[in-house]
């Protein structure tokens, strides 16, 4: 199965540089995320699903190796003989993804009602008048709350960056 | 990125509703003419877009979690001998949760996928539509297809259907309960039941869906005289799409 060979490819290469199998679900999740953000900013764009598969392995052996690299690993390994470093891309706009970076850590300051208003309409898609169903609410009251929590997380994310 | 530039509730709607595509044509060209010239107004949609990438990815991040490590759990604790085989059913397990929330955000949609998930959403369904004898079945049915509990909305509905007699109300709203549940073939059946009478409430409606059931069964250039047959708001700028392929 395509999937399979996609996480096999990168369980094989962490669990061959020193690497556990918690540590290549971790690494592989990392990875998935990374590359599903860059699909959603326009600056990576698959053509197929060969080139979705070989992006994600290669992004996820990157950050197995700077994991090795870094700090928290100072033990002397030997990479898998066959394997050829590669830089990691540079980010073409540090600055949007540090300020996403604050969103998706402050989204967890908010509080649960904001939480799940925002994913209800960002995330799931649903109207406002669905939401201000579920809430109980007009739908006046959902397009205000929605807006007070934006603006909730908007000076959490400011806050956290003076 | 000055992050501090102040977004209105107007504001805030105006680019959700552009970004969401939910425009017409004449505010999506008066949008998008501003975003060419105004600096301020370029930084604000940015903001918002980028607000919107954190949150989606909060939630699919979350997601992925929380199915990561319960299946994992369980693997190991209930079959403690196959514990050299636990990493290959977890990465199993695990794989097949990323595929299928890789289905879900459309990475590897088609053509057609893409402009059905576009336009579909699910008819909002009705408070009351039949007789008083039939009504607490009608709207328990009715309860769960909001509750987007589709399976459990047809099988009252056709239940109802087979005592009483298929009429278009039920016609239109197993079709939409089919449909919402991707079994396209059956809606298909039962919204053709609907559109064999013009003179139904639900004709032009089950019109727009006919067609956006065509569209997901790939099919699109068939979608295209149902589509201009509904009223539905959007039917023009879909029209626009399934015309300029």
């Amino acid at each position: 199965m395509l999937y399979q060979k996609n996480f096999s490819n990168v369980l094989v290469f962490v669990t061959s540089n020193n690497g556990n199998h918690a540590q290549a679900e971790d690494v592989y999740h990392e990875a998935f995320m990374i590359v599903w953000r860059k699909i959603q900013l326009g600056d990576f764009k698959p053509e197929n699903e060969c080139s979705f598969n070989g992006y994600l392995v290669r992004v996820a052996q990157n950050k197995w190796i700077d994991y090795l690299r870094s700090k928290d690993y100072k033990m002397t390994i030997r990479l898998a003989e066959n394997y050829q470093l590669q830089a990691e891309e540079p980010d073409a706009d540090h600055a949007k993804n540090e300020y996403i970076d604050r969103i998706v850590k402050q989204i967890g300051s908010l509080d649960k009602n904001c939480k799940n208003l925002i994913r209800k309409f960002y995330y799931k898609k649903q109207s406002m008048r669905q939401i201000a169903e579920d809430f109980g609410w007009t739908e006046a009251t959902a397009r205000n709350n929605k807006y007070r929590c934006i603006q909730k997380l908007r000076s959490l994310v400011n806050e956290r960056k003076s | 990125m000055n992050n501090n530039v102040n977004i209105s509730e107007e504001e805030l709607h105006e680019i959700e509703s552009y970004l969401r595509q939910e425009v017409s044509e004449k505010k999506r060209k008066h949008f998008e003419a501003r975003l060419a010239d105004d600096p301020q107004w370029q930084q604000k949609v940015r903001q918002v877009e980028l607000m919107i990438v954190g949150i989606k990815e909060t939630a699919i991040s979350e997601k992925l979690r929380s199915l990561d490590h319960k299946p994992a759990v369980r693997v190991r604790t209930m079959k403690p001998k196959r514990k050299a085989f636990a990493p290959y059913i977890v990465a199993a397990v695990v794989i097949g949760l990323i595929f299928s929330v890789l289905l879900l955000i459309g990475v590897f949609k088609s053509d057609d996928d893409k402009l059905f998930a576009q336009f579909y959403r699910p008819d909002s369904g009705l408070i009351t539509a039949m007789s008083v004898t039939d009504e607490y079945n009608f709207e328990v049915a009715m309860v769960d297809y909001k509750s987007e509990n589709y399976e459990a909305a047809i099988q009252r509905w056709k239940a109802l259907a087979d005592t009483e007699g298929e009429n278009d109300t039920l016609s239109y709203f197993i079709g939409s309960a089919y449909l919402a549940s991707d079994k396209v073939p059956e809606a298909f059946l039962h919204f053709k039941k609907v559109l064999e009478n013009n003179q139904s409430t639900f004709y032009h409606d089950a019109q727009w869906y006919y067609g956006l059931a065509l569209i997901k069964a790939q099919r699109p250039l068939e979608a295209i005289p149902y589509i201009a047959g509904s009223n539905h708001e959007d039917k023009e700028k879909l029209l626009k799409k399934l015309r300029t392929r």
